[in-house]
């Protein structure tokens, strides 16, 4: 029996990553982007600009220099005018998977950082097997980031980065966000998981600064029960709390009155997340760590506008 | 259950358990918890009840395990044992052994036995009177010494502090002990309780517990149609080995009696053949020094040694003392006195049929025949024709005419069967065993003393008729397997000391026993002083025969007399009741009696220790398991 709050062992396999059951919950799910992102290649995803797709956009009076191939000639015999056709262009997604890699997300039964990188990484099938790009960052980590992927085949790389990934990173999440809003090019459909729990102001400014690139950009909160429920979980007596970062804490005698001063400091923070995401355009979800990934996935997420 | 150390479980009771409940409010560890963001509990921190050194005391299944723990190695602490057999409460008749042997030291104990007889009976009042708050007062004790005369030392009582007090006021003697006495007063008082007050009789039943190592001579009689229940706590060793000075005499030449031969007579109670010396001093000088083989002892008895050491000259009044060296477990018979009289021995005259056998030995020892002189002592072989003569008599063979003996049958062939040491003439020796062809055995007054007894009846008797000492043995020795024993002739020895009055003075007195002194006509008063010290002063009843005792030690009286017209002083020397003491290898007591119970002293039941500590042991993993299981 381990102690109160201590993870279980993280995954030793890509396989351990994906149950069955969550991959089959998976098929028929796309990335969903409620901004048409700009992308330098071709892809799945329809564009705001014209293109070379095979979906008509509009009609163009034809110029010289146009390409004859897209004058259409119904309309000309119809109505003695050129015109040209307007497709629209089609470009594919990238998606950006943060993970916060730092040493709170070693925490909690099922641990967060696990619950987090099956969530990552369910994504990233996802996104790759709908064609688009993904890439990922671990945040907390001194600026990790994987390949981008492409393809059913990256699925397996993502997989062993997020295996690789050693959760007990002491960087600071703020900076890290900031950086990432730098690091990725273009506009990209970014998913943020973390537990956010930095105390610090600098958490809104970092989330306005990554969706202010045009970024359409989630904010997933992972928490587990025991920070949630720390009485119904088992903490009691008393204990000195070491902080998971710093090595540093308080002596706590475990009393009901103290648990509920925790909740409220903890709920506070959480709806300041809320709040500040909110302002921003970044959407916020409080993801359970005991919480079943499929319904996760099917529901939840579909909800909040990540899946579709 | 009793506890053999509550004080010590007290006392750990009150350290220990005030400071585990200490530890359990005192904040002094603190399991490390890890928790993602400790700023989450900054206002935690500020917390009055996690700053200060004591908290409230909050129950805990942990600490309830541990209260039972500590409960339990508490418990075992106090030693507690089950005493399941033993009573408490009612009237108990507590009889501790005072006899000589009760002086071994045993190798592996290292203390006197009495010493542990007195803790074994103080472990008894506490359980009977075990004081305090719980205890009702419920019994009725009393204290009674095994001796050669039972003392009731504290009559029937419920205070434990006079029973300890009357305990602690005991000391163990030289006397041998017996137990019928002790019984038959105990029977006494347990049915009038105090009788001096007048008390109606009481009723139920009395338990009675005997602490003692074995050395009681009628163990086996004094049981017989015992009546009340009886606890025998056995101390001592079972295999100490013993050596001891049996008797101690001189021998003048009847042709030279001035010409005198010191002999020792040695017994050995030990499975394994030993070597010692004896150091003979006489007159108190140094003497000589033998060294001795002691062989083992047998299935018929001790080891046995008779040594006769080079003949010395002297014509007076000649003490001798024997000492064994070096000394062994019990030292108090390792020594032997005796007083040698001045020469000039008894006359003899010999009546009835004749016995070259008898004069021959008789002439050995000194005596000397009567002629025409009036004798000292008669020796008679079956001679049935008239009254002896007012003088001392040994008879053998037919019983001569005696008020107080009188033939019963005549038996072919017989053996004798019992003997008894508790008479001087036949201490010092083993009569069982003598085989004997036409024997008369006889039918005795109540005065006369049965000395030894073939299955069918008395054999050797003696007696005082008219105040003349009589001996009278039921057989002929010509016809018995007696003369080839070495014995026939200590008993001789002895017999014809107790008859002409010699042995007064000459070490026949064993402690234990009366001491009877010839005194001159109108003696008023005798002092008796012992070591130095004056221990009693009486008026004798016959101002010419000092009764004195039972002699408590073993060593030189000496009678202070004093007449109207004279004064003086007559000794007596005590030695040690060897032949019933001196067997310290007595085991425990195995006497299949419904009544009866025989345990050692030191067995104290089953003790409880070891399942207290296992049941701590396991309370304790038991704890661990759950506090495991929470982390």
């Amino acid at each position: 029996m381990s102690r109160w709050g201590e993870s279980p062992p993280r995954p030793a396999s890509v396989d351990a990553l994906l149950d069955p059951a969550v991959a089959a919950a998976l098929v028929g799910l796309d990335i969903e982007s409620r901004k048409l992102l700009a992308s330098p290649r071709h892809g799945e995803r329809r564009s705001t600009r014209r293109g070379t797709s095979v979906e008509f956009a509009d009609f163009r009076p034809y110029t010289a220099g146009d390409d004859l191939r897209r004058i259409d000639w119904n309309v000309y015999a119809r109505l003695d005018a050129l015109v040209i056709k307007l497709f629209q262009d089609e470009e594919d997604l990238l998606t950006v998977l943060a993970v916060d890699d730092s040493a709170s997300m070693r925490f909690g039964t099922p641990c967060k950082h696990t619950t987090a990188s099956k969530i990552a990484f369910a994504l990233g099938v996802t996104a790759l097997g709908a064609g688009h790009r993904v890439q990922a960052h671990a945040l907390g980590a001194e600026g990790a980031v994987s390949q981008t992927l492409r393809g059913r085949g990256g699925a397996g790389q993502l997989g062993k980065w997020l295996i690789d990934l050693s959760a007990d990173g002491r960087g600071d999440l703020a900076m890290d966000l900031k950086a990432l809003s730098g690091a990725v090019r273009g506009r990209a459909k970014i998913i943020v998981l973390t537990d956010a729990l930095v105390p610090s102001d600098a958490m809104p400014a970092a989330m306005s600064t990554l969706a202010s690139r045009g970024h359409d950009v989630h904010l997933l909160q992972v928490l587990s029960p025991q920070e949630l429920q720390p009485l119904a979980t088992g903490l009691s007596g008393d204990h000195r709390l070491v902080d998971a970062e710093t090595g540093e804490g308080p002596a706590v005698s475990m009393t009901a009155s103290i648990e509920a001063e925790y909740r409220a400091r903890l709920n506070a923070h959480v709806e300041m997340i809320d709040a500040a995401a909110h302002r921003c355009g970044v959407r916020p979800l409080l993801v359970r760590t005991d919480e079943p990934l499929e319904d996760l996935l099917r529901s939840r997420l579909r909800q909040g506008g990540v899946l579709r | 259950m009793t506890l053999i150390a509550p004080w010590l479980a007290l006392g750990l009771l009150l350290a220990l358990v005030p400071a585990l409940l200490v530890l359990w409010i005192l904040r002094l560890r603190r399991a490390r918890i890890r928790v993602p963001a400790q700023w989450l509990w900054s206002d935690a921190r500020e917390d009055l009840r996690a700053q200060v050194p004591f908290q409230r005391l909050r129950w805990s299944i942990l600490l309830l395990l541990q209260l039972i723990a500590l409960g339990l190695l508490l418990l075992a602490a106090a030693r507690p044992r089950v005493v399941a057999s033993l009573h408490s409460g009612g009237r108990t008749v507590l009889m501790i052994d005072t006899s000589a042997s009760m002086h071994t030291r045993d190798a592996s104990q290292g203390r006197r036995r009495f010493d542990a007889a007195r803790e074994a009976v103080r472990g008894a009042i506490d359980r009977l009177h075990p004081g305090g708050l719980m205890d009702h007062g419920g019994g009725q004790t009393m204290l009674v010494t095994l001796g050669a005369r039972p003392q009731i030392v504290q009559p029937f009582t419920s205070s434990r502090a006079v029973l300890l007090q009357a305990l602690e006021s005991i000391d163990v003697t030289d006397e041998p002990a017996t137990l019928t006495p002790a019984l038959d007063l105990a029977h006494a008082w347990a049915a009038v309780p105090d009788p001096d007050a007048g008390e109606a009789p009481a009723e139920g039943t009395t338990h009675l517990e005997v602490f003692s190592d074995g050395g009681l001579a009628d163990l086996v009689d004094a049981l017989d149609g015992l009546d009340a229940p009886l606890v025998l706590q056995h101390v001592g060793a079972e295999d100490t080995p013993n050596a001891a000075i049996a008797r101690i005499g001189g021998t003048r030449d009847p042709a030279d009696p001035a010409k005198l031969t010191p002999w020792v007579s040695v017994m050995h109670w030990a499975a394994q053949a030993a070597s010692v010396k004896i150091r003979l001093v006489i007159n108190g000088e140094p003497s000589s020094v033998r060294a001795i083989d002691l062989p083992a002892a047998t299935e018929d008895g001790p080891g046995r040694v008779d040594v006769m050491f080079p003949a010395v000259r002297s014509a007076g009044r000649t003490a001798l003392t024997a000492e064994l060296v070096p000394g062994d477990a019990l030292a108090e018979d390792d020594i032997a006195r005796c007083i040698v009289p001045e020469s000039g021995g008894a006359r003899v005259a010999q009546m009835g049929k004749s016995a070259p056998l008898l004069r021959r030995a008789l002439a050995a020892l000194g005596l000397h025949a009567a002629g025409d002189e009036s004798p000292d002592l008669v020796v008679a072989v079956s001679d049935t024709t008239a009254a002896l003569p007012a003088v001392p008599s040994l008879s053998f063979g037919a019983p001569p005419v005696s008020a107080m003996v009188k033939p019963a049958a005549t038996v072919p062939d017989t053996s004798i069967a019992t003997s008894s040491h508790r008479h001087a003439v036949s201490r010092g020796s083993r009569l069982t065993g003598i085989r004997a062809a036409g024997a008369h055995v006889v039918q005795v007054d109540p005065g006369v003393r049965v000395l030894a007894s073939s299955r069918e009846g008395p054999l050797i008797v003696a007696w005082r008729e008219q105040g003349v000492p009589r001996i009278h043995v039921g057989f002929e020795p010509s016809r018995s397997t007696w003369p080839q024993r070495e014995d026939f002739i200590t008993f001789l020895v002895d017999a014809t000391a107790w008859l002409v009055g010699i042995d007064d003075e000459a070490g026949g007195h064993v402690a234990g026993d009366r001491i009877e002194l010839a005194l001159p006509a109108q003696t008023t008063s005798v002092d008796v002083q012992f070591n130095g010290d004056t221990i009693d002063t009486f008026s004798p009843a016959d101002p010419s025969r000092a009764i004195w005792g039972p002699a408590p030690q073993a060593g030189v009286y000496a009678f202070h007399w004093a007449s109207p017209d004279a004064q003086g002083v007559r000794e007596a020397v005590v030695n040690m009741p060897v032949a019933v003491e001196g067997d310290t290898r007595r085991g425990a007591f195995t006497i299949d009696d419904p009544l009866l119970e025989a345990r050692r002293a030191s067995d104290r039941g089953v003790p409880l220790w070891p399942f207290a500590v296992i049941g701590a042991v396991l309370t304790l993993i038991a704890e661990w398991w759950i506090w495991v299981k929470r982390q």
